[in-house]
């Protein structure tokens, strides 16, 4: 950090900030009232100047662009960084030896090995955004009676056994908040148990009692597989839950309607009470729906741009997806994806992840010389 | 226009009866570069075995009547017609591959132009001299030496497949199958299916029996259909342009004995010595990178500097933005564009971290981009008008450094001294480089190039021995 005022100037305006933000979520949680305009750009000018003292790699970046504080009047002019850049640098407010949690991103993005970093200060800010959230758009959904604890078995594993999974932090707040005694992790190390299972949802039928089940959308479609191959067929009570998480990992819309025609005859969930969660390691709050519409909390924001301008696109029409999300305000707030996708009336219509480039003309691709090295390619 | 290529029909079929519906039942259709719709005949077994069929005769009837040099003179001749500004069909070539790629008018004519030069007679000429000690052996029985005569043809039937090549080296491909006096199937290339179509159409109209020794179509390569079929099984030999994966497809369907000629994926590295004049050397890579937009195999996609890399990154740069100038970029497709940026992005950010990365390209402009490695990475992405640039030391450093290529550099371009560059050429010698061109000149290799290191005819042709004498001479003959 250049400055050590500076820096500390950002850091106690971080903190601020962070408090500031997690009452905030905290009370959207109790009444879920949209936020004006005015007063997310208010956040976003506040969010981006404290990024930009404090965070040495986004403020060189931001330079480069040649954008300074007073350019930036609300979140949709604040400089997005393309995913990429979180497998290169430290995007962090502070020193990154403070930070308490380190995510992983599944280093597949583009064929490339490497793996992004997110490192996160400030975990109450990150439980905030996702309790808040998920009481909203799965508990609410799934029953409006009740957001009350219920037994929530996870098809990923836990965050001891999965310490950079941003998912499996995910799944651990979930169940400490939400989930009855219980809950428990159907999958270890190795993968899903899924005898295990079977075991907590015939247990939650016999007893009568609404479940949650929270997983990955090719574990659901696996396991759903599994239990209509060996005829299994039970009716989980009312007020159950599924969360499924898919996105660019998950399936065509196609399969997407079997699968929920699976769920419904394997485990009696009716589709409305499957609800898909769309998540990035690089951003700490969710959107969630179903893949044609997922909504989020009102400090999350998302727009279409045009791929080649990076000009917002009218609603509806589909471009390369950029999220801001105040949740994010010890990193940076404002991420470019590589999602193509559209945004109508604040809600996301995900599309797919935009293919790598395919092989043009005679030019070898870095992907093809790995594949040939792995298979033992020979050299001269 | 009678002879352009409309989209609704690229197909050039000797032999098949349009209105058949034994022959052909519906259409494929495909998508080209730049995401124009294109259709071509969906054959029947019935269809697909006639065309062969027709096509195999027609090249055995030109073997007898068509001498080798009837044969250049009408392939240059149909060629010519595609690149001659006075010609009545240059215009529709143009058209043709800048609809089909979305190139700027331009940047398709200097193409065609640069092919052009391999199209000629003489340039053809070359190629059957630089392989063949006696071209004439294509046209009968020569003397062998020790009374012996031999004669050399191709296989009546050859299939080309075009999965992945830069626009006209299906044409190309056409040409020396011609000369090889084979009739030829060829799998068009779905990115820019017109150029052979035209060329063969061109062909039939100067000379109707040499025209039906070609035959194209496109089909869908990943599904199962009589066209793959019968066009595999008839075929002598089959040559493919394209990827491992395209390759193993054809190699999967073809019978043990079958010959596959494969024509991989490569890259080009440019080499800067210590002592190269950088602005020349800059202006000249500027125009090997814009030449194909670093599709081709010998596009410089890696640039290795010896010495401080810095000042030639940023000549490099302003010789890119001049040759951008002259020559626009085609526009980008979406995945295009962000895999740029990503690219960038990693690039920059690194950059902050180690020190020495630095992307040269103004932000908002993806036109062109000189992403400068602290430290010689050899990731390389096919990307218009990006190349990735990094220093070296000494040769025996950048022949380690290029050593995990090994046998994929198809080219190096080099600018430095003469002996610099023997210690280069021998690096290039053991890297399995089939070739070393001065900067500017990488991207049109001669027509007598050994393209991937080989021969081009040799490989396509087989050999008939005639030993003389009479029945029961009984004396073995002991070469001279």
């Amino acid at each position: 950090m250049d400055n050590p005022t500076a820096a500390e100037d950002a850091l106690a305006a971080l903190d601020h900030l962070g408090e500031e933000l997690k009452g905030a979520f905290r009370s959207w949680e109790e009444h879920p009232e949209p936020w004006t305009d005015e007063r997310v750009d208010e956040l976003a000018r506040r969010s981006f100047n404290l990024q930009l003292q404090g965070n040495a790699p986004y403020r060189r970046y931001c330079r480069q662009l040649g954008i300074e504080s007073d350019q930036v009047g609300g979140w949709r002019d604040v400089p997005a960084v393309p995913t990429a850049a979180f497998r290169e640098a430290t995007l962090m407010v502070g020193d990154p030896g403070d930070a308490v949690l380190e995510f992983h991103t599944s280093g597949t993005s583009r064929g490339k090995r490497r793996r992004g970093r997110h490192l996160v200060r400030d975990p109450a800010l990150y439980r905030s955004s996702l309790e808040a959230t998920f009481s909203r758009f799965v508990l609410h959904r799934a029953n409006d009676e009740s957001v009350s604890r219920r037994p929530i078995g996870s098809l990923v594993p836990s965050f001891i056994d999965s310490p950079h999974s941003s998912l499996s932090w995910m799944a651990d707040a979930v169940i400490g908040r939400f989930g009855a005694r219980a809950s428990r992790f159907l999958a270890g190390p190795e993968g899903v148990d899924w005898e295990d299972a079977k075991r907590f949802v015939v247990v939650a039928a016999s007893e009568e009692e609404a479940v949650g089940l929270f997983g990955t959308t090719l574990a659901f479609d696996e396991w759903t597989r599994r239990l209509e191959a060996s005829d299994f067929r039970i009716g989980l009570p009312a007020g159950s839950f599924v969360m499924d998480t898919g996105g660019s990992k998950g399936l065509e819309t196609s399969a997407r309607e079997d699968l929920l025609e699976r769920v419904h005859r394997c485990l009696g969930v009716p589709s409305s009470a499957v609800v898909n969660e769309f998540g990035m390691t690089e951003l700490l709050s969710q959107r969630y729906g179903t893949p044609a519409a997922l909504v989020g909390p009102p400090w999350l924001r998302s727009r279409a741009l045009d791929p080649v301008t990076l000009e917002e696109l009218p609603a509806g029409e589909v471009g390369v997806l950029a999220h801001f999300d105040l949740a994010n305000v010890g990193s940076v707030c404002s991420v470019l994806t590589e999602d193509l996708g559209a945004v109508e009336g604040g809600a996301v219509r995900w599309v797919g992840r935009t293919p790598g480039s395919p092989p043009r003309g005679c030019s070898l691709a870095t992907e093809e010389l790995l594949r040939s090295q792995e298979a033992g390619g020979t050299n001269p | 226009m009678t002879i352009g290529v409309s989209p609704e029909k690229v197909f050039h079929l000797p032999g098949l009866d349009p209105g058949s519906s034994a022959d052909s039942s519906g259409w494929y259709e495909g998508v080209t570069g730049a995401g124009l719709r294109f259709r071509s005949p969906r054959l029947t077994v019935a269809g697909a075995s006639r065309v062969a069929d027709h096509v195999r005769a027609a090249a055995l009837e030109a073997r007898r009547e068509r001498t080798l040099a009837q044969v250049v003179k009408a392939v240059a001749g149909a060629a010519g017609r595609l690149v001659d500004s006075a010609s009545d069909v240059d215009g529709d070539a143009v058209q043709t591959l800048a609809d089909e790629l979305g190139w700027p008018a331009s940047l398709a004519r200097e193409t065609l132009l640069e092919m052009g030069e391999i199209w000629t007679e003489e340039s053809l000429w070359d190629v059957l001299r630089s392989e063949l000690a006696d071209p004439d052996v294509l046209d009968g029985f020569r003397p062998g030496g020790a009374g012996r005569q031999r004669r050399a043809a191709g296989h009546p039937l050859l299939l080309q497949v075009m999965a992945g090549n830069v626009p006209g080296v299906a044409v190309t491909g056409v040409m020396r199958a011609l000369l090889c006096r084979s009739g030829v199937l060829v799998k068009l290339p779905e990115v820019e299916p017109g150029l052979v179509v035209l060329f063969a159409r061109l062909l039939a109209e100067a000379d109707p029996a040499l025209g039906a020794c070609v035959a194209a179509a496109w089909w869908p390569a990943d599904r199962e259909g009589p066209i793959w079929d019968e066009w595999t099984t008839r075929a002598g030999t089959v040559v493919v342009y394209g990827g491992d994966e395209a390759v193993a497809g054809v190699r999967d369907r073809v019978r043990g004995h079958q010959p596959v000629v494969a024509y991989g994926p490569k890259l080009g590295v440019a080499v800067l010595l210590s002592g190269a004049d950088s602005g020349p050397a800059a202006s000249a890579l500027a125009r090997d990178i814009c030449a194909y937009e670093q599709m081709g195999c010998v596009s410089p996609r890696l640039v290795l500097v010896q010495g401080p890399v810095a000042p030639f990154a940023d000549a490099l740069g302003a010789a890119l933005a001049e040759e951008t100038h002259r020559i626009p970029r085609p526009p980008l497709r979406a995945d295009e564009a962000l895999a740029i940026r990503a690219l960038r992005a990693e690039i920059e950010f690194r950059g902050y971290e180690d020190g020495g990365s630095r992307v040269i390209g103004r932000p908002e402009d993806l036109s062109w981009t000189v992403l400068l490695d602290d430290q010689p990475v050899l990731e390389f992405d096919s990307l218009p008008r990006v190349v990735r640039l990094s220093g070296f030391g000494s040769i025996s450093d950048l022949r380690e450094a290029l050593q995990p290529l090994g046998g994929r550099v198809q080219a190096i371009g080099y600018a430095g001294d003469e002996d610099g560059l023997s210690s280069l050429a021998e690096a290039a010698v053991d890297l399995g480089v089939s070739r070393m061109a001065p900067l500017g000149c990488m991207a049109w290799p001669p027509a007598d190039w050994r393209h991937d290191g080989r021969f081009q005819l040799l490989p396509l042709l087989a050999w008939t021995e005639w030993e003389g004498g009479q029945t029961g001479s009984g004396a073995r003959r002991r070469a001279d």
